[in-house]
């Protein structure tokens, strides 16, 4: 299990789509608390990301 | 220790009488309790929907008091959302769950037991506050102060109501997750799960996640109607758009709440009348669990009125076009899944597909709603009740129906009348949009939500409408009639009377045993 294995499963997940193969080796290769923390840390990102960009435009 | 183990042996049939009901820790009789009390709740509340209807039909004021009005318009919206759609799939769950997993029963059955017989207790109340002094809660279902501040009792029942009832949707949580975590039959992988039951685990742990802050705000309201707290008093250094802040950070997950399950009875039955797998397990996973978190962090969408900073419209407004993202992904998977299928029309099928086609309008007029300067046109408008009708009807409540028609052979062990079945689904899906579609135009037009009375330009979409709701309310007394004559009898259904469908739950006779998987099947 590697941390970029969780984050590509991460970012696939926000976008919603994901290869049947690689969902199985997801499943084989990841913790689900690792996943839960990910995602958790993903939320962040958008949200602060997403921040950013709209102060950016109003500025 | 013959005799013991006798006594202890599970083979028996279900006990009889009406203490069965009451003391039972089995998850089908539980699942059956839901949804009959969801039924019952749902005649309740539509027949609330038929007076409103039935007022709005032309204008001026006909039938019933501007202020009966406002009651019956919060309490339609309470009971259809914690009485009918939450029970009715929180019945799905105790009947197909165990069975769809392998399991014998639920984790802890007597805490099922007693998730389900708080609910009437809530109905009561609710229902009792109608013929207290000032009659029920008239505030709306959002329960905004401060008009929900200045309310008579009834307001209180209405708060110690939604307690219950998020007591009871917790307890029913935690009873489905652990069953799901713990109890799968051997071989029966996380991503080996049938959708539905995937749906229902994402949900269950957003229902734990939000109903404690539902529970938080309106105890707040209860402090300060009557231990004089300010929390949303201005005169008192409170902020009424507090209330809304933290309701709806309740309020947008429920959407989704009440939607996931949904998802997952219409992705177990396009499937099986495709007779095809479904296209994209993995990426329908994904995205429930996508739109699970995403659903946390777009409720401000609601309340684009308040006077919010622009960086605060422009953030709700992205983060929410976003959300459309992975539910767009599940209906492309849907088509996707029927595309070039063997594909016959059932019933269940004929309600799937118009839950496809509809719940993408409703996601559409949401899109639509959340573009900030758009909303600020919009809001409060007939506009918004027509978006959430159209997600929360022909989106949540046809799923239901479609669930309904589907499982029916396997819980009554005899085949519905697919006549009657087609009559009602085919009144039902023309009649809703003659009843909601036009509520659109009226939105646009800017004829407000909850009044009684409008201005006379409204008035022929307003009766085309009434016309609509009558003849939808008219035809689910179909439904009623299917469903009895199925359970009284009718054709002999087989373990699976769908050709095409696959899962655990088809393995076990119709219908199903009263204990069904006492030793686990084993999952390849």
């Amino acid at each position: 299990m590697s941390v970029r294995r969780v984050c590509q499963a991460v970012f696939w997940s926000f976008f919603g789509v994901r290869k049947g193969r690689d969902l199985e080796s997801d499943a084989a290769h990841i913790k689900p608390v690792h996943i839960v923390l990910a995602g958790m840390l993903g939320a962040v990102i958008f949200v602060v990301s997403l921040i950013v960009l709209v102060s950016w435009i109003t500025h | 220790m013959q005799a013991h183990a006798l006594e202890h042996e599970h083979g028996h049939g279900a006990p009889s009488g009406l203490m069965r009901w009451v003391t039972t820790t089995n998850h089908k009789d539980i699942g059956t309790l839901y949804l009959w009390f969801a039924a019952v709740m749902f005649l309740l509340a539509g027949s609330m929907a038929m007076a409103i209807r039935a007022e709005l039909f032309q204008p001026g004021l006909q039938l019933v008091s501007p202020d009966f009005f406002n009651q019956l318009t919060t309490l339609h919206g309470l009971i259809m959302v914690f009485g009918v759609i939450m029970p009715a799939m929180t019945g799905f769950a105790n009947w197909q769950v165990p069975l769809m997993i392998g399991a014998p029963d639920m984790a802890f059955p007597r805490m099922n037991n007693w998730s389900f017989w708080i609910l009437p207790a809530a109905a009561i109340l609710l229902v009792i506050s109608l013929f207290l002094p000032g009659g029920a809660a008239a505030a709306g279902w959002t329960l905004y102060p401060p008009l929900f501040i200045q309310g008579g009792i009834s307001y209180d029942l209405t708060i110690f109501a939604i307690h219950i009832l998020g007591a009871s949707s917790i307890m029913g949580s935690l009873n489905i997750i652990t069953t799901i975590l713990n109890m799968r039959a051997p071989g029966m992988t996380l991503m080996k799960m049938p959708l539905f039951v995937w749906t229902w685990l994402i949900t269950a742990f957003l229902l734990i996640a939000v109903m404690p802050v539902l529970a938080g705000a309106v105890t707040m309201l209860l402090t300060d109607r009557n231990f004089d707290t300010h929390f949303f008093n201005a005169a008192g250094g409170g902020d009424p758009v507090l209330f809304q802040h933290v309701f709806w950070f309740f309020g947008h997950p429920e959407v989704y709440i009440l939607i996931l399950p949904a998802f997952g009875i219409v992705s177990q039955i396009i499937p099986t009348f495709a007779r095809k797998p479904l296209f994209g397990y993995a990426s329908m996973v994904y995205a429930t669990a996508s739109i699970a978190i995403l659903s946390f962090l777009v409720w401000a969408h609601h309340m684009f009125t308040v006077g919010m900073p622009a960086v605060g419209q422009l953030y709700f407004m992205y983060a929410t076009m976003l959300i459309a993202v992975p539910t767009g992904v599940k209906v492309f998977n849907w088509v996707a899944t029927m595309w070039r299928g063997s594909l016959t029309f059932e019933t269940p099928m004929l309600f799937a597909i118009a839950f496809v086609a509809l719940f993408t309008i409703g996601g559409f007029t949401g899109l639509v709603l959340a573009m900030a300067p758009v909303d600020i046109q919009l809001h409060d408008t007939y506009y918004v009740v027509a978006h959430f009708h159209y997600v929360l009807v022909s989106g949540a409540l046809f799923a239901i129906y479609a669930g309904v028609y589907y499982w029916l052979p396997k819980w009554t062990g005899h085949m519905y009348n697919e006549t009657l079945g087609k009559w009602h689904f085919w009144l039902s899906m023309i009649s809703f949009n003659v009843l909601f579609f036009p509520q659109h135009f009226l939105g646009l037009a800017g004829m407000p939500r909850r009044i009684p009375d409008y201005a006379v330009q409204f008035t022929e979409f307003n009766m085309i409408s009434s016309i609509g709701g009558f003849v939808f309310g008219a035809s689910q007394i179909l439904m009623l009639i299917v469903v009895l004559q199925c359970i009284r009898g009718g054709r002999k259904a087989e373990a699976k009377p769908w050709e095409g469908a696959q899962g655990l739950e088809w393995t076990v006779p119709s219908p199903a045993p009263y204990h069904t998987f006492e030793t686990p099947p084993v999952v390849k």
